[in-house]
């Protein structure tokens, strides 16, 4: 009552503030002092007719742990947390070594829902969240344009609604287009190197904001000058050039042509992405305004004021008169192509591939999250109360409700420290490692890093837990002091509201488990069923890599052909090879939507139409790879020389186009300007898959690779009227079947390829196995996420479970000594101790349930041929939620019927 | 000979009241003020060590109290409590009001008697 003297208040922080400074000296007083006590008081007892030994064992006894009493009365002191920080830390730590369970059982569970939530969260938050790396990147969108009544889900723009767009749309200050190319060959000096090209619109670089690294940008000249300059990245620059700063002075010989070096952009750039190169400048033409080919991607800058919606009503009414613009486009092709634009911005276009799967990633570690933070609630609740007792002592022996507060916190920022320097080396993995997704599965995978955000995110989320759990803990310990009760704290209305929290979160933990084991069922069910797709080849031990013809230096058809057929004989030729043979595009290869042609079936009654993706191979292409042939035969010498070449198409193709499988025989036409000749359908092979599974089969027409397949050209693109084939070969990818090891392997696949060629580079080398696993890499990879936190939640829900039934198995041991001394049967304590965790089961498993169901959409995109409405998933999540929980619960359960009544009733 | 367990709980609160009154007869250290105030209340009221020491720490943060470290008869080294004129309000106040609460519970036992 009379603290609230401003004097005294005054008084009370100085002094404080001064024992602040002489805390080591207060604690040698204390100590001195005490010891003086003692001494007193034995030899007051020896006076009063004890034995020396007596006096001094019962002196000690009275006063307790000397060190114990010496921190009770340190506490009253009530020290600044700041400068008693380290003591209190001290003391946390070593109070937690002192029940390792209790604090190995937290850190760990606290480590595994913050890693697995910062990791993911760091991941979701840099691809889904954080701003492109651009200039005023929310104002930047990307032109989306789909025909879905050309049979194709690309996105591309045709160069003739570009330039339509550019010429007349007003939303934007600016639209620009790329295209990746299939790269080109370095053939300067005496490395040859493939690498990945742009081909740019010449403002593109400056729209987004790029600034070089040395020289400039490109400008409109670059377009049209001949040869034109290239920019280079900065890693080629290094690489190649020393980092050279006069670089723009030099050349590079790209394709074995001369090409001038205008500029390099910096390190990391990753327009259109981090693997480029070289940048072309490609200004666009309409002179192929057909839907048909369509290969541009088009990004633009929203003038200032306009939205995305308002862009895209603008550009589809642009597009509904492309036909006026450009007559060759008929209207009836145009309405036939179900032609629809849409304008998103660039963020949102780029992850919108990953979108379903980071979101339901997201949600699964925050679920995980909460299991673990729920779950360290519990025991730090279950160890509240056993310390109501001691807390109380603790009061009663004048220690400040602030000294008890800072004891509790400092034990949860000990834990909070502990779990995030555990946490810290799984988070930096996860992010090292982009969770096993390839830059091609996962947009802005490059972006992806542990940065000082992650590791405060890190450390505030898991010390600001620990900090929290210790309040909460804090709050559950004082309720034994507020009521005087230091022993029968389990009895008042207080108590009961704590236990029915407790009992929530348990709730919460096994329909979480239940929810993610539900999750892991389906995945794993979709990632057997994927196993089991025939993949329509057979994936024996073979090595792939790929060779790059440049156009100037084999221009025609033959000149790549007789390259390529060369290289089969000189690798079928190798000791130790058993096969050889290449293709333009193999199973699993990403689409390329550039490359795929419209083709419509000839001399039909009903002509009907479909996109394929081309393939050239040669003979003995699909007996190689173990593809079957349907029916027909496979291709053949004399199948591209013929007045109709002969041509082979998948099964899928065939489906498509000639609806009573009756193909062989049959003529189809590559509707295009140049006038392809009609082709003769002679065999129909099986089909086989994109980069996805999940995609389905892609339909494919194979053309012969035979050197006896065109007119000459000296010119190359003058002649190319001429052509027999859309494609040449002279991007190829060659795959070898051998037992040798790559060290023997590839060197002779080298002196293979530079016998024929010595500035041909060899590239993209891997196995066919790791190929044909990258095909469903991306579902198991869910499948291993999933089965990981569904294990941990299962854990964690197991451990809540016990440790709820445990602390009210401890508390009605009472109950139970009557109930056995009465005559029930061990059996029926257990039974009924059992029945008790059944309400909690059934509860959690209902919720389970219920947010099974409500997560099955967010699941969905990422199944196969998996419906989420799956009772065989329900089935076995319930069944093993039941069956842990249930043994969990048992275990305590067993120990209530062991109760023996004697020493519980006696038990005061 | 002095039980273990003090029969009398000292009452939350008067702990203090006891203390400033003991140290304001004169100076002394803390086993002494221990046993001076068995002594004083003829061993009614026995305060156990682990609440003089925490009592006292409160009691000299508030000012009421100074400490001093000096020789006992038997010329040892030991601190020394004594009040200080801030105490010696405090103790005043403190006197006031537990005898108002004393005259209060008293009027409220012997009612009707």
């Amino acid at each position: 009552m009379m603290r609230g003297r401003p004097l005294g208040v005054i008084r009370s922080v100085a002094s404080r503030i001064r024992e602040l400074f002489q805390h080591r000296r207060l604690a040698r007083e204390l100590d001195e002092e005490f010891r003086l006590h003692i001494e007193l008081e034995i030899e007051h007892r020896m006076k009063s007719g004890m034995s020396p030994d007596e006096a001094r064992r019962s002196a000690l006894a009275e006063f307790g742990g000397l060190r114990s009493r010496t921190e009770d009365t340190m506490d009253a002191r009530g020290f600044v947390a700041l400068g008693n920080f380290a003591r209190d830390m001290r003391f946390a730590v070593r109070r937690l070594r002192r029940t390792p369970t209790f604090g190995a059982g937290v850190v760990a569970a606290m480590a595994i829902g913050v890693a697995a939530a910062v990791g993911v969260g760091a991941l979701v938050f840099q691809v889904l969240l954080r701003p492109l790396p651009y200039d005023h990147p929310e104002t930047l969108a990307r032109v989306l344009v789909r025909t879905p009544g050309l049979g194709t889900n690309s996105t591309e723009s045709s160069g003739g609604l570009f330039v339509l767009f550019r010429e007349r749309a007003s939303s934007f200050a600016a639209l620009e287009s790329y295209y990746q190319s299939e790269g080109v060959s370095v053939t300067d000096g005496d490395r040859p190197e493939h690498l990945s090209a742009a081909m740019i619109s010449p403002g593109a670089l400056g729209m987004i904001g790029a600034r070089p690294a040395a020289g400039r940008l490109f400008d409109a000249a670059d377009a049209v000058a001949k040869p034109s300059p290239v920019l280079i990245s900065y890693d080629v620059w290094m690489r190649r050039f020393d980092g050279d700063p006069n670089i723009t002075a030099r050349t590079i010989e790209l394709n074995r042509s001369s090409r001038r070096i205008a500029g390099v952009l910096p390190r990391g750039f990753d327009f259109p992405s981090p693997s480029i190169g070289v940048w072309y400048a490609d200004e666009v033409s309409a002179d192929r305004a057909g839907l048909n080919f369509r290969y541009l991607n088009v990004i633009g800058r929203l003038r200032s004021g306009a939205t995305a919606s308002g862009a895209q009503v603008e550009l589809a009414g642009l597009a509904s008169r492309l036909s006026e613009r450009f007559p060759e486009v008929s209207a009836e092709e145009l309405r036939a192509s179900g032609l629809a634009v849409s304008v998103e911005t660039l963020k949102d276009a780029t992850v919108a591939p990953v979108r379903a799967e980071l979101t339901l990633l997201a949600i699964m570690v925050a679920v995980v999250l909460l299991v673990a933070a729920s779950n360290v609630a519990t025991l730090f609740l279950l160890r509240a109360e056993r310390m109501n007792g001691e807390v109380a002592l603790s009061r009663a022996l004048g220690a400040s409700g602030a000294a008890l507060a800072r004891r509790f916190v400092a034990e949860g920022l000990a834990v909070g420290i502990a779990s995030s320097l555990v946490a810290w080396p799984l988070v930096s993995a996860m992010l090292a490692s982009k969770f096993g997704l390839s830059a091609a599965q996962l947009p802005r995978a490059h972006e992806v890093a542990s940065s000082p955000g992650v590791v405060i995110a890190l450390v505030s989320l898991t010390v600001g837990l620990g900090v929290a759990l210790g309040l909460v803990g804090l709050v559950r310990a004082g309720d034994g002091v507020i009521g005087g009760r230091i022993r029968e704290c389990g009895a008042g209305a207080r108590a009961r509201g704590w236990r029915w929290t407790q009992r929530a979160l348990v709730v919460l933990q096994v329909a979480s488990a239940m929810a993610l084991l539900f999750g892991t069922g389906l995945v794993g069910q979709s990632l057997w069923r994927l196993g089991h797709v025939d993949i329509g080849f057979n994936p024996r031990s073979a090595t792939t890599f790929d060779v790059s013809l440049p156009f100037s230096q084999y221009p025609n058809f033959d000149d790549g052909a007789a390259f390529d057929l060369a290289l089969l004989r000189g690798i079928g030729a190798l000791p130790g090879v058993q096969a050889v043979t290449t293709a333009m595009t193999l199973p699993f290869d990403a689409d390329i939507p550039s490359l795929r042609r419209r083709i419509v079936t000839e001399g039909e009654s009903e002509p009907r139409e479909a996109t394929a993706r081309p393939n050239v191979v040669p003979v003995g292409y699909f007996e190689t790879m173990g593809i079957s042939i349907r029916a027909g035969r496979s291709l053949a010498a004399g199948d591209a020389a013929a007045p109709e070449p002969g041509i082979v198409v998948s099964a899928s193709l065939a489906q498509i186009l000639f609806a009573r499988g009756e193909a062989i025989g049959k003529r189809i036409r590559i509707p295009d300007s140049r006038g392809y000749p009609v082709y003769r359908v002679v065999g129909v092979a099986g089909d086989v898959f994109g980069e996805r599974i999940q995609d389905g089969v892609m339909p494919t027409l194979y053309f012969p690779l035979l050197a006896e397949a065109g007119p000459r050209r000296t010119a190359g693109v003058a002649a190319q009227d001429d052509r027999r084939f859309p494609y040449d070969p002279n991007e190829m990818r060659f795959v070898v079947f051998s037992d040798l090891p790559a060290s023997t392997l590839m060197p002779a696949l080298r002196r293979a390829v530079t016998s024929i060629d010595p500035k041909v580079p060899v590239s993209n080398v891997s196995l066919l196995a790791g190929i044909v696993a990258g095909a469903s890499a991306h579902a198991r990879l869910m499948m291993v996420l999933l089965a990981i936190a569904a294990g941990a939640a299962l854990l964690l829900s197991a451990i809540g479970v016990y440790s709820v039934i445990a602390y009210a198995v401890g508390g009605r041991t009472r109950e139970f000594g009557v109930r056995l001394a009465l005559g029930a049967t061990p059996r029926q304590v257990v039974v009924s101790v059992l029945r008790d965790s059944t309400v909690l089961l059934a509860a959690g498993v209902a919720a389970g349930v219920a947010a099974s169901f409500a997560g099955s959409a967010a699941i969905r995109s990422v199944l196969f041929e998996v419906n989420p409405a799956n009772p065989a998933a329900y089935a076995v999540a319930i069944a093993t939620i039941v069956l842990v929980s249930a043994a969990a619960a048992y275990i305590p359960a067993r120990t209530a019927g062991r109760t023996n009544p004697t020493i519980a009733l006696r038990s005061d | 000979m002095a039980p273990s367990n003090p029969n009398e709980q000292v009452l939350q609160g008067t702990l203090d009241l006891l203390i400033l009154k003991t140290l304001s007869l004169a100076p002394m250290h803390g086993w002494g003020l221990t046993h001076r105030i068995g002594e004083l209340s003829g061993q009614a009221l026995l305060v156990g060590q682990g609440s003089i020491y925490p009592a006292l720490v409160r009691l000299e943060q508030r000012g009421w109290i100074d400490t001093e470290w000096q020789s006992t008869e038997n010329n040892r080294r030991a601190k020394y409590y004594r009040l200080t004129a801030a105490g010696r309000r405090a103790m005043s106040g403190e006197l006031a009001s537990w005898k108002r609460f004393v005259g209060a519970m008293d009027l409220v036992l012997s009612a009707g008697s």
